[in-house]
């Protein structure tokens, strides 16, 4: 690396032949990991910042004039944030600069959601790609503090992007210097809030936003807080440009099978149920899950029926109701209870409350006792209408979205499984209640 | 290969958006301890629910609910509410 200096070129009208050559993926093949850890990606190999410049040519620059024209691409592009809120990122950015520009840019690789792995994979195999997003973004605005967020336990992710960086620093990159800084790990330390309360010196627990983070965060900055792919796309956008289309491009989804989770990229052109199958293998292609949960533990099911045919973007879910969220598919097991899934899964959030909002703190452990008895088959009809009143009384009454994601989960699993509803509830469990949960759902001391 | 000099960034003028909503009373439920005084001052405003938060309407202040309000943000021990 040494003596190969990175350069930065300008940003580039959109039709160039660099742009052109790029597919605009970020990786060129499916990731596999463990169903618990995120060390040891299988089947992906690392870009160091040779590789990197090699496949997707030199950083574009996005001072001054070129950070209109990339503020112009992204909008064209519709590009938005991949950490589950799909938030426009021309948008965010735009409040920032509105509010005067300057401030901090993180990318944020604190992936929350337990069963995800993408960002991981992003982090520990096209670190370079992030890196540039977050260049780029802090040049856009004018922050001179930028900072990559992390969960203190992803040693594989630290080591990845530290070394990143030292490479970036040997070849004589220039931009903002960025700082590597760790929360806990717990499921709310990557929520934005969270993320800029503890990088103004607080606590890694979600605040309300009086005003949004991007127009008064840290230190009353401008602060945008993105999620690692969102950055990796905005560095390919820079390359690519836009041809005036909104494009989603790919996205990056983990799946979780029965023995490991897959990281993949998937196109447009590729249905939800052909990746889902694809993941799962042969034996399980001609009995399809009855149901997946999308988007994360706070997500939704949706019956195989509606979300097979679909393709893997952001508004063909949302035509059906739901989000992609964080990207995140969790097919239910061959012979698995919908109901048994969801309870280990509300008991996990009701125990990663932040523990500061009334609402969730008494709420979420109301609602998993309720859900939980329904899942045993000991609940009666009137306690599922309790369950409904703690619901409404619930929502969005948190500072940040945790238990609105907890309601979605439960209020899917009985609309989506309301046959099995009626049945633990006339008879008792239903045989797959009486296995394991599959999910790999984690303790909560 | 150019190499571009980093020049302070672009400036860029935003539209004013959507007109902001009708103020109404609001919690902060971080600093919200449940004690419940606002739903005292302010019923028209402010019930409780199972566990004794507020759940504040959602309806705009007229002049008369604004008094309310406002009274009940004087009131509040953990200066969980604001008018916004």
């Amino acid at each position: 690396m040494t003596g190969v200096p990175y350069l930065v070129r300008a940003l580039t009208p959109p039709t160039s032949a660099a742009g052109a050559a790029l597919d605009g993926r970020l990786l060129d093949g499916a990731v596999a990991f463990d169903r618990r850890s995120r060390e040891h990606p299988v089947g992906g190999s690392r870009h160091d910042l040779t590789d990197h410049v090699a496949a997707f040519g030199p950083r574009p620059s996005a001072a001054g004039h070129h950070g209109d024209q990339l503020l112009e691409i992204l909008q064209d592009l519709a590009l938005t944030g991949r950490g589950g809120g799909h938030f426009p990122v021309a948008t965010k950015w735009r409040a920032a600069l509105g509010a005067g520009g300057g401030g901090t840019v993180v990318a944020n690789g604190a992936e929350g959601e337990p069963a995800s792995a993408k960002d991981a994979t992003l982090l520990q195999l096209r670190p370079h790609l992030v890196l540039d997003g977050l260049q780029l973004a802090a040049e856009t605005i004018g922050a001179d503090d930028a900072v990559v967020w992390l969960h203190e336990g992803d040693a594989a992710t630290h080591r990845a992007v530290a070394l990143a960086l030292a490479e970036r620093r040997s070849a004589g990159a220039i931009g903002t210097p960025v700082r590597v800084v760790s929360g806990p790990d717990r499921y709310l330390s990557g929520e934005a809030s969270a993320v800029v309360r503890a990088l103004s010196g607080g606590p890694a627990l979600p605040y309300l936003e009086r005003r949004p983070a991007a127009i008064e965060g840290i230190g009353g900055l401008p602060t945008l807080v993105h999620n690692a792919e969102t950055l990796a796309r905005v560095a390919i956008a820079a390359r690519t440009g836009s041809d005036g289309e909104p494009s989603t491009g790919g996205t990056l989804l983990t799946v979780v099978g029965p023995e490991r989770r897959v990281v993949l990229e998937a196109d447009p052109s590729q249905t939800l149920g052909a990746i889902i199958t694809g993941v799962l293998g042969a034996t399980d292609r001609s009995r399809p899950p009855a149901a997946v949960l999308v988007g994360g533990f706070g997500g939704s099911w949706v019956p195989w029926s509606v979300l097979a045919p679909l393709e893997p973007t952001e508004p063909a879910l949302r035509r059906v109701g739901v989000s992609l969220g964080a990207g995140l598919l969790l097919p239910l097991a061959a012979g698995g209870c919908g109901l048994s899934e969801t309870a280990a899964v509300l008991r996990y959030l009701a125990a990663s409350s932040a523990r500061q909002c009334g609402p969730c703190l008494f709420g979420l452990p109301a609602m998993d006792e309720l859900v939980t008895a329904v899942a045993t088959g000991s609940a009666k009809r009137s306690e599922v209408r309790q369950l409904e009143r703690f619901s409404g009384q619930i929502e969005r009454r948190g500072a940040c979205h945790h238990p609105d994601g907890a309601i979605r989960l439960v209020r899917s699993a009985f609309s989506v499984f309301a046959d099995d509803l009626k049945r633990h509830l006339a008879d008792g469990p239903c045989p797959g209640a009486l296995r394991l949960p599959t999910f790999p759902v984690p303790e909560v001391a | 290969m150019i190499r571009v000099p980093l020049g302070p960034p672009a400036r860029t003028t935003v539209d004013a958006g959507p007109p902001a909503p009708p103020p109404r009373l609001r919690v902060d439920p971080v600093l919200c301890d449940g004690i419940g005084i606002c739903s005292h001052l302010a019923p028209q405003i402010v019930t409780v629910d199972t566990w004794g938060y507020p759940i504040i309407a959602s309806a705009p202040l007229d002049r008369r609910s604004r008094r309310r309000a406002e009274a009940a943000v004087a009131a509040c021990p953990r200066k969980a509410l604001f008018i916004g």
